[in-house]
């Protein structure tokens, strides 16, 4: 499916991001970028494990808040492959707080690493994909229901979800295909850190109707299909992977 | 080929007043050294992941990311330092020693691991990066003793673009030292020399 394909999946050291990395290295591709920020050893042991199925993989360090770290990474792809075929835009990174205590400089922050990286690192990836290709952003429930203290993700998570819209028109002649994949709640460790992280499972296993919470396995099967030729004809769609959970609650 | 890894505390304390002001959309001169970056800047996690990635950067070192009380606690005991999310006694001490830089004071009473945050100052990052590159030099200096592993070449010099050293003469790499485990080890010395009953 993806065999001597170049691919980078950010926030891919570990949670759903290693469990795309891990799917995609299954379909034999030519090389896979682990995109992290400062958790260097956990990147290396993704890399690793990657390396274990066969593909060659390279740990690559970005601040994707900074519009030149995100330029300096897509140039350090360019050099090492010369080309790219698949862009996971998975990293995501916020302050958690109620909507009236959201500073301007927090929002700022927020739609810059979340957002604007994802336009960034679109654009950059087009620049790249010279014979077509594959870009999926992550999305999650909170861009289009209502969570606790996550206006500032909600919104850029939203945002990412109508700019994967426009990118799937105006990429479409390029061959590049474009789509979002929304998780409800997947259990990572950096879900489990969250203060009320075993209530809200509770509540979440409660609604949905297979009864239990998702894995970052369930949300790699999704992403690796809509990097497949089976997925052409989904352009620009946001595809809830909840088990049914937003069907019912 | 550059052979610097270590910098003045004065380079040190400007490039960390610049991530720091730089972070917060803030000019270096409204940055006050020993100022409480949550308290007096509204400074949030993000801000403080964007410093520490511009620090990295700029010195090539790896700075402490978990906690360091819990792993030390994982070498020494669970327990000795935090119990139900408040620091012990000797927590308290071990923090008095690794942290001059903070009012002694604030190191007493009742104190939880949560609230520590609220005690990062741009001395703690100079603290941090001064400590880190010390511990560079020192694995430099371990690494031309003993030879490249590859190809016994004692022509070893750090990296100018990663936190790594290069061999120049077969350019097999190594590792800097990992910030988590050096300071680990900082609190186990400070711990049996100093703090253990």
């Amino acid at each position: 499916m993806l065999a001597g394909k170049v691919i980078l999946v950010t926030g891919a050291s570990r949670g759903i991001g290693r469990a795309i990395a891990l799917r995609l290295a299954r379909e034999a591709p030519a090389h896979i970028f682990v995109g992290y920020c400062l958790q260097h050893d956990i990147a290396a042991q993704t890399v690793a494990a990657i390396e274990n199925l066969g593909v060659p993989a390279t740990a690559i360090a970005a601040d994707l808040g900074q519009v030149e770290s995100v330029e300096e990474m897509f140039r350090a792809i360019n050099h090492r492959c010369g080309r790219l075929d698949v862009f996971i835009s998975n990293a995501a990174r916020a302050s958690f707080r109620p909507a009236m205590n959201i500073t301007s400089r927090t929002w700022d922050r927020t739609m810059d690493l979340n957002a604007r990286a994802f336009l960034l690192g679109g654009q950059l990836s087009a620049q790249l994909m010279k014979d077509g290709g594959s870009i999926v952003a992550l999305s999650s429930l909170g861009s289009h229901f209502y969570a606790p203290e996550y206006l500032a993700l909600g919104a850029a998570k939203a945002a990412i979800e109508a700019t994967a819209r426009y990118l799937a028109v105006e990429l479409a002649p390029k061959k590049i295909n474009v789509n979002v994949v929304c998780g409800g709640l997947i259990e990572t460790e950096t879900t489990q850190l969250h203060p009320h992280y075993e209530e809200l499972k509770r509540s979440v296993i409660a609604k949905t109707p297979e009864g239990r919470v998702g894995t970052p396995e369930d949300v790699a099967g999704v992403v690796a299909f809509l990097c497949s030729p089976e997925a052409r004809w989904i352009r620009g769609q946001t595809i809830v992977v909840d088990g049914g959970f937003s069907l019912v609650s | 080929m550059i052979d610097q890894v270590t910098f003045s505390p004065a380079e040190v304390e400007s490039t960390v007043v610049d991530a720091v002001a730089k972070s917060l959309l803030l000019k270096p001169s409204e940055i006050a050294i020993n100022a409480s970056l949550e308290d007096a800047y509204g400074a949030e996690s993000l801000d403080m992941l964007e410093i520490v990635f511009a620090l990295e950067k700029a010195f090539r070192i790896r700075l402490p990311h978990e906690n360091i009380l819990r792993g030390a606690e994982q070498k020494l005991g669970e327990g000795i330092f935090v119990r139900q999310g408040i620091l012990t006694e000797q927590g308290l001490e071990i923090l008095r020693r690794l942290r001059p830089e903070i009012d002694a004071s604030l190191f007493t009473g009742t104190v939880r691991v949560h609230e520590l945050g609220r005690l990062m100052t741009a001395q703690t990052f100079v603290r941090l990066t001064l400590r880190l590159l010390e511990s560079k030099e020192e694995s430099l200096g371990v690494l031309r003793e003993s030879g490249c592993s590859r190809c016994g070449s004692r022509a070893i010099y750090p990296s100018q673009k990663a936190a790594e050293f290069v061999c120049h003469d077969c350019n097999a790499t190594y590792p800097v030292p990992n910030g988590d485990a050096v300071l680990v080890e900082d609190v186990t010395k400070i711990y049996r020399e100093n703090v253990r009953p």
